[in-house]
């Protein structure tokens, strides 16, 4: 080979089925784990029914090793119908509706049966399990060995070849839209600059709501997450929409339409970063140990965005109601986030709603590392880090499971 | 570090298939079928009502298997509509077949559509390292072919103009030199030599045949009889997607100008 062609993946990555499988259902354990654990976080959080003390254990090791074996058993008799001819029912799109569908079973089940872990509980989530793993040997059970197409590792494998692609293009990207403008970089800074500096003098000078910092800081530092945030909900939904022509005409990687969204919404955020650094300054908030923290911060957030990204980015061409909806429901989240007001002035009984909100918590983690200088509570984070990986593995997978329809789509 | 002008290596052996295509149907899906949920209600309304409202669906390609050895040149032709491009299209892996199995064995780079998949907010220089990242070659592989493939492409006074700027036989060049300078295994062409001018066709018929002789694979479509009597010794006709024929260039040519000329108005 003259070079190591992007296309050339056959040859340069090839497992044994045994060991893809195997990591499929590992794959496959670990969602419904993260699944539960979600539901698990949500139920603790919902003041519905029994409410659940601090004393419950959120992961009791008997659940999962039913899980898991529940899953071996259903994985067994999937790998035994594709022998049969029932394995036309068995592609990669079938597969993963029924991992959602699973998924949200799964939730549904721990919010309505988890304050007694009962033996009813342990039955019903056995059953759920054993019927979805039937259905969910994922891809290489299926699919001729020989092909080898279409497994989540093939994937990222291919990924990484064309990570050449990605970079050149999000730098050619981010120069054309950075030489374009006069002034650059500098329209970036003024809308949160701008946006908080307004909003300092509405809220602290004539709605007269005492902050314990100055506004300015407390809200800046929600804004700028935000900012990549929501930049990475629209540019991901767009992402496929507008690169329509050259998805019809070239081959590559679709992902990596998506992740240029992230890229150029993590460049932003540099400079938006830069300027939030400086106003912190000039208000006497200096950069101190906790900020070990802010990568940890950064790469859930990135996550969880990356994971809603892919869903909406495939979402977006096959139901073009989408954007409309994912716009509305952005501006009533952002004031469902605590950006403009401590966590503090809510009301104990609307206190489940900031906690169901990952990003809610994160930007809280984020504003206690960076104004208020102390180490964010690790605790809290705990659901979005599930959250986040969970979503980001389930998204990835649905976007991969759509992508040779993509261009149908045109 | 490998660089790009190695020796093909699997060329000794001469009688290996590259491409393998069976039995592959392509339905696209119609506007009036795209999936959404107003649309499902309807039609499920539709059929409680007994409604025959299911229309046949359209196909672009029906049946078509053939295979390609490697050191051969394909040309397909047909009129349009036939589904020529949405060959290309399923070869190059842009699309999936509805039906059936697509195998394409080596690299290949493919050249569908006049934009070439060139960004046009950039210039020509930036496209050239972006089109051959989009054909895997990484950027420090393709930098020593760029004087090359600008020579080639005979754009060098605008090769720092933005592409969307270009005319249509100035991308289609580039984009043709860039696929031809990442030296691939297999090549996928769609119509691009039409749009460039007699003596850049010349040209690249003549480095297409020294590709050839090479022992790479190259797939065309063309409407230029005389170009594909040059390069091809197999041609493919397509007919409203199903493969009509499949022989020497000479027979398939003689056959299908036959046809244009007989049953012309009987093909609308």
């Amino acid at each position: 080979m003259a070079i190591s062609f992007a296309q050339q993946k056959f040859e340069t990555f090839k497992l044994p089925l045994s060991v893809l499988r195997l990591l499929h259902y590992t794959a496959n354990v670990a969602i419904l784990i993260g699944a539960h654990l979600i539901a698990v976080q949500i139920r603790l959080r919902l003041t519905l029914g029994n409410v659940l003390g601090a004393e419950y254990e959120p992961q009791p090791p008997l659940f999962f090793l039913i899980m898991a074996a529940a899953q071996a058993l259903a994985y067994s008799l999937a790998a035994w119908s594709a022998q049969t001819p029932l394995r036309r029912l068995l592609t990669p799109r079938s597969q993963f509706r029924v991992l959602l569908l699973g998924a949200a079973l799964t939730v549904l089940g721990a919010l309505w049966l988890l304050p007694d872990l009962s033996q009813l509980q342990l039955v019903y989530f056995s059953l759920i399990v054993a019927l979805l793993g039937a259905c969910l040997v994922v891809y290489p059970g299926r699919i001729n060995p020989q092909q080898g197409s279409d497994t989540f590792f093939l994937h990222l494998w291919r990924l990484w070849h064309n990570r050449a692609l990605l970079g050149l293009w999000l730098r050619y990207n981010i120069q054309s839209r950075y030489s374009q403008t006069i002034i650059g970089i500098f329209w970036i800074v003024l809308l949160p600059l701008a946006t908080s500096a307004v909003l300092a003098l509405a809220f602290s000078q004539f709605l007269r709501i005492n902050y314990d910092v100055p506004f300015i800081v407390f809200f800046l530092a929600g804004l700028v997450l935000w900012q990549l945030f929501s930049s990475g909900i629209f540019g991901g939904m767009a992402a496929i929409l507008s690169k329509m022509g050259l998805i019809n005409q070239v081959n590559f990687p679709r992902e990596i339409a998506v992740l240029l969204v992230i890229g150029e919404g993590l460049v932003d955020f540099c400079f938006t970063f830069l300027a939030l650094v400086i106003v912190n300054a000039l208000n006497g908030i200096y950069p101190n140990g906790m900020w070990l923290y802010l990568p940890f911060l950064l790469l859930l957030l990135i996550c969880f965005t990356l994971g809603v990204m892919f869903f909406l980015s495939s979402l977006s061409l096959m139901i073009r109601d989408i954007s409309q909806l994912v716009s509305v429901i952005m501006q009533l989240l952002f004031y469902l986030t605590p950006i403009l007001y401590p966590v503090e002035n809510i009301p104990e009984q609307f206190r489940f709603i900031v906690l169901l909100n990952p990003v809610g918590l994160i930007i809280q983690a984020f504003r206690d590392v960076m104004v208020y200088g102390r180490a964010p509570d690790v605790l809290s984070l705990y659901y979005p880090l599930v959250m986040a990986f969970t979503l980001l593995y389930m998204g990835y997978a649905y976007f991969k499971a759509n992508e040779s329809r993509l261009a149908d789509f045109a | 570090m490998m660089t790009l002008d190695q020796p093909l290596a699997a060329t000794s052996d001469t009688t290996s298939t590259v491409i393998e295509v069976q039995g592959v149907y392509k339905q696209y899906a119609r506007l009036e079928y795209r999936p959404s949920l107003r649309h499902e209600a309807l039609n499920l309304l539709r059929r409680a009502l007994r409604k025959q409202t299911v229309a046949q669906p359209f196909y672009a390609l029906q049946d078509v298997s053939f295979t390609v050895r490697r050191g051969e040149s394909v040309a397909i032709i047909g009129r349009n509509g036939s589904g020529k491009t949405t060959l290309l299209k399923l070869l190059s892996g842009i699309m999936r077949p509805s039906k059936g199995s697509v195998r394409v064995n080596g690299r290949f780079a493919s050249l569908i559509g006049l934009q070439a998949g060139f960004l046009g907010e950039l210039s020509g220089r930036k496209n050239i390292y972006l089109n051959a990242a989009f054909h895997g070659v990484m950027p420090r592989q393709i930098a020593p072919y760029v004087e090359d493939i600008i020579e080639f492409a005979e754009i060098r006074p605008f090769i720092d103009t933005p592409v969307k700027h270009y005319s249509s036989g100035m991308s289609a060049r580039l984009g043709f030199s860039i696929a031809i300078h990442v030296l691939p295994e297999i090549i996928f062409l769609d119509e691009v030599l039409a749009v460039g001018d007699s003596a850049f066709q010349q040209k690249c018929i003549a480095h297409m045949l020294k590709l050839r002789d090479e022992g790479r694979t190259i797939v065309f479509v063309s409407h230029d009889a005389g170009a594909v009597q040059m390069l091809c010794q197999r041609t493919l006709w397509l007919h409203k997607g199903r493969l009509r024929m499949d022989g020497e260039t000479e027979l398939v040519l003689e056959e299908y100008q036959y046809f244009l000329q007989h049953h012309a108005s009987e093909a609308q």
